[in-house]
């Protein structure tokens, strides 16, 4: 039944959504920037797992050195940029204006070492597929719908039991005091950014073997991923990624009503009578 | 000589819209990606208006202004009463949703192809046919556009809105409505933005969705941020250094695919470069 | 018996764990001056917050001039008469000292940018007309000759006395003075009391935070005694000052 299959893909393409959405939310909690950029980490993930099985890498290798590559240069932008201006005392807006720059660098430099076309991975089993009743998915989509649901876990683990992720919390909730007890934000948040660009690389990667690599389609997604985490509550992991699963399933139910290309706009209508109705979020978490 | 024609009107075509976003980016402070998508409105409602024969060209473009005014204002509203991030997320999202609108409502764009055979602008009911009297028409504007940017910013409202980026809790302490100051900026804004727009159908004769996404408003962005904020060298400068890269990158023998995403590089570059080294651009104040 | 002109009535506050208001109830008499005292973190800060709409309490009701304020806008209570000023001054650092009172100037006519447009020489006129009403405060607070200075080449005193300058601007008949005292020099301090006493005599009535007793002791008309967000007592500075409980809260000491 139609119902079904579209209700299992948006699932599915929610839970991309939904890491995507708590990464970005980590990073945006620990270090109040409002890192756009984490797009094109996204993005560049994904291509690195994409040349790295054309030059013959397992899948899984590709997939880890995905998620190093994105780590190293969200630490880097964290490093040499995020924090260097946050030293000179900028605004948020001169921080978000250099992340959109930062967004700009990563996608274009994709761009043209890859051309700006469609790219697919060449693996042979990703497009075999798996019936379970009425619906059909592909390998890659299960692999996408594990490998997200750990990492979601994953994470609600690292934050709420681990010393690290403790830490992390309390310099998030309180930056003035962390700098003056000895928990040292500076380094704490390379490291937020490095985590939560390591975890962004996982649906980069499985998005774009399930469906195909293009440059620039990180914005849509991180978009879509913001408005859930907002609606879901600013600080609720668990809020962000129940509300991106809802916002996808929406979305793609709304293929069989109307053409796919006017989802973005449903669901950004959906985001302005939200705000308008309850800013602070479903999963107020204070 | 029509090379020179064709790159000052174009920049100063770009200096309004550049005035546009100098008035919510660099005096109130909001950060905002959807410039283009505003410019856009304004193109294709000129454009559609004067291939209607629904109205002349000067009617047609104060009515551009007008709708790209209340669209501002409409989408400044829901976000603007609640915390500054969500701003961001609605100027992503009005220019992203703005670029899909254009390319899917084909019945009234035109969808990829656009519109084509815009009539030239005219005035009195001559028509600019040339290059030379078309620069007569966007100086004027360029000049009226700065004039009133200038009137704006020393009377007491301009001294008001400036404060807001400054210390807004302090305004709001002065008994001063802060929302209502945010929402009519947007709207000169708007107005600005709608202008560039109109003039850009009626020069260009061929407008598409591509020349009104994303990657435009970057370019906008990056021309305020160059040229310097808060000024009206500044919005004027930015455009005129910038809109060469475009043509100089057309110059060097590079594959077609990657003339795009280099030109993008670059203002990513400079976006970052200015922000780390330079945030007060050339000639302007600043930011934040 | 008169409702009394201000008055804050068992208002309370919380803010996740801290309960910063407890059940605080007091009155401010008009053309008074009264200062809040009262160990830090006691809320003094916060009652003002709350009753300039900055914060909305939790429960309680603030009443002036036997109008409620709970559900009023920042900008409705400054313009229905009470101003304050902040602790970290809050001034705009960009703006010359003029352009700071400006900006806090009383009347909207001819603002926005439809006027600004339209009007051009009605809005020059305008900004005469301001100008020479900023100057007045300026001069009011004996700033005149500082009017084009950026806040940062003002010393600390100074500074503060702008602060001043802006709330009269507002034509606000409440003002409500967070510490003004605190950190100035005696030289400032004296120019301070001064400034104080001359509001008292324009009639304001006037609410301030203060630490410093010796300086209670010279301006106030009463003391609200404030701890742990709750008014522990409402009095003529002679009385509250001796009194040896409230100074054991304190100070643990004398005065």
């Amino acid at each position: 039944m139609l119902f079904l299959q579209l209700l299992a893909d948006g699932l599915i393409s929610g839970m991309a959504v939904g890491v995507v959405a708590i990464s970005f939310s980590l990073v945006y909690a620990t270090t109040r920037v409002f890192h756009v950029a984490h797009a094109g980490l996204y993005t560049l993930g994904g291509y690195i797992a994409w040349y790295a099985t054309e030059r013959g890498l397992a899948l899984g290798l590709a997939c880890v050195l995905a998620m190093a590559g994105a780590a190293a240069v969200g630490g880097l932008i964290q490093q040499q940029l995020y924090a260097r201006l946050e030293r000179s005392k900028a605004s948020p807006l001169v921080m978000l204006i250099a992340s959109l720059g930062a967004l700009a660098i990563l996608q274009n430099l994709i761009a043209i070492a890859f051309t700006p076309n469609i790219l697919s991975f060449s693996n042979s089993w990703r497009l075999e597929t798996f019936a379970i009743g009425p619906v059909t998915l592909s390998y890659a989509q299960i692999v996408l719908a594990i490998a997200c649901l750990i990492a979601f876990f994953w994470l609600l683990w690292f934050t709420q039991t681990t010393r690290h992720g403790r830490r992390i919390r309390a310099v998030a909730s309180n930056p003035l005091l962390a700098e003056i007890t000895r928990l040292r934000p500076a380094t704490v948040s390379i490291q937020v950014m490095m985590i939560a660009s390591g975890l962004v690389a996982i649906p980069g990667v499985l998005v774009g073997l399930d469906q195909a690599m293009q440059p620039y389609t990180g914005t849509l997604v991180l978009l879509t991923a913001t408005i859930a985490m907002i609606a879901g509550g600013i600080g609720s992991l668990t809020g962000a990624f129940i509300v991106s699963i809802v916002l996808s399933v929406l979305q793609t139910l709304s293929l069989a009503v109307m053409s796919g290309r006017w989802a973005i706009a449903a669901t950004f209508g959906l985001f302005i009578v939200f705000i308008l109705i309850k800013p602070e979020g479903l999963f107020r978490k204070r | 000589m029509n090379f020179w024609l064709s790159y000052i009107i174009v920049a100063e075509i770009f200096s309004i819209a550049a005035l546009s976003t100098n008035l919510l980016v660099g005096v109130i402070g909001i950060f905002s990606v959807s410039q283009a998508a505003i410019m856009g409105v304004g193109a294709y409602t000129v454009a559609l208006l004067t291939l209607g024969h629904v109205l002349p060209f000067a009617a047609a473009l104060v009515l551009a202004a007008l709708i790209c005014s209340v669209l501002n204002i409409l989408l400044a509203l829901p976000s603007l009463r609640v915390a500054g991030d969500y701003f961001v997320v609605t100027s992503f999202g009005s220019q992203l949703v703005a670029t899909a609108l254009f390319i899917n409502w084909s019945s009234l764009t035109g969808g990829a192809s656009g519109l084509t055979a815009i009539p030239s602008a005219e005035v009195f009911g001559f028509p600019l046919d040339e290059s030379s009297q078309f620069l007569l028409l966007s100086t004027i504007l360029l000049a009226a556009t700065s004039m009133s940017y200038w009137l704006l910013m020393r009377s007491p409202f301009g001294r008001t809105i400036d404060a807001i980026r400054q210390d807004e809790v302090s305004v709001v302490a002065a008994g001063k409505d802060v929302l209502r100051a945010k929402l009519s900026v947007s709207a000169v804004s708007g107005a600005y933005a709608g202008v560039a727009g109109g003039l850009y159908a009626a020069y260009f004769s061929f407008i598409d969705p591509t020349a009104f996404d994303i990657n435009v408003s970057i370019l906008i962005l990056t021309m305020l941020v160059v040229g310097g904020a808060r000024t009206l060298l500044g919005s004027i400068m930015g455009p005129f250094l910038l809109w060469a890269l475009p043509q100089l990158l057309n110059q060097i023998d590079i594959p077609s695919t990657a003339v795009g995403p280099l030109r993008q590089l670059i203002f990513g570059i400079l976006l970052v470069a200015f922000m780390l080294f330079r945030p007060q651009g050339i000639a302007g104040r600043r930011l934040g | 018996m008169i409702a009394p002109y201000l008055a804050v009535d068992a208002v309370s506050k919380r803010f996740g764990g801290l309960q910063a208001l407890n059940d605080c109830s007091f009155t401010v008499e008009r053309r008074k001056t009264t200062c809040l005292v009262g160990p830090n973190g006691a809320g003094k800060t916060t009652v003002f917050n709350v009753i300039t709409g900055f914060i909305p309490p939790d429960g309680g009701t603030i009443t002036f001039n036997g109008r409620p304020l709970n559900c009023l806008t920042p900008r409705n209570i400054v313009q229905g008469g009470i101003a304050r000023t902040f602790q970290n001054l809050r001034l705009f650092e960009e703006m010359t000292a003029l352009d700071n009172v400006i900006v806090y100037l009383s009347g909207d006519e001819a603002t926005g940018p439809l006027a600004a447009l339209a009007r051009p020489f009605h809005v020059n006129n305008e900004l005469k007309r301001k100008r020479a009403r900023a100057l007045a405060h300026l001069e009011t607070v004996g700033l005149a000759h500082k009017a084009d200075e950026v806040p940062k080449n003002l010393s600390y005193g100074q500074q503060k006395l702008l602060c001043i300058a802006r709330i009269l601007a507002t034509e606000a008949d409440v003002l409500l003075l967070d510490e003004p005292t605190s950190g100035l020099s005696q030289g400032a301090l004296s120019a301070m009391v001064d400034m104080i006493h001359k509001l008292k005599e324009q009639g304001h009535t006037l609410l301030i935070v203060e630490h410093n007793t010796r300086m209670v002791q010279r301006i106030a008309d009463e003391i609200i005694f404030l701890h742990q967000g709750h008014c522990l007592a409402q009095g003529a500075p002679g009385i509250i000052l001796k009194d040896p409980k409230l100074t054991e809260i304190y100070f643990g000491g004398t005065v």
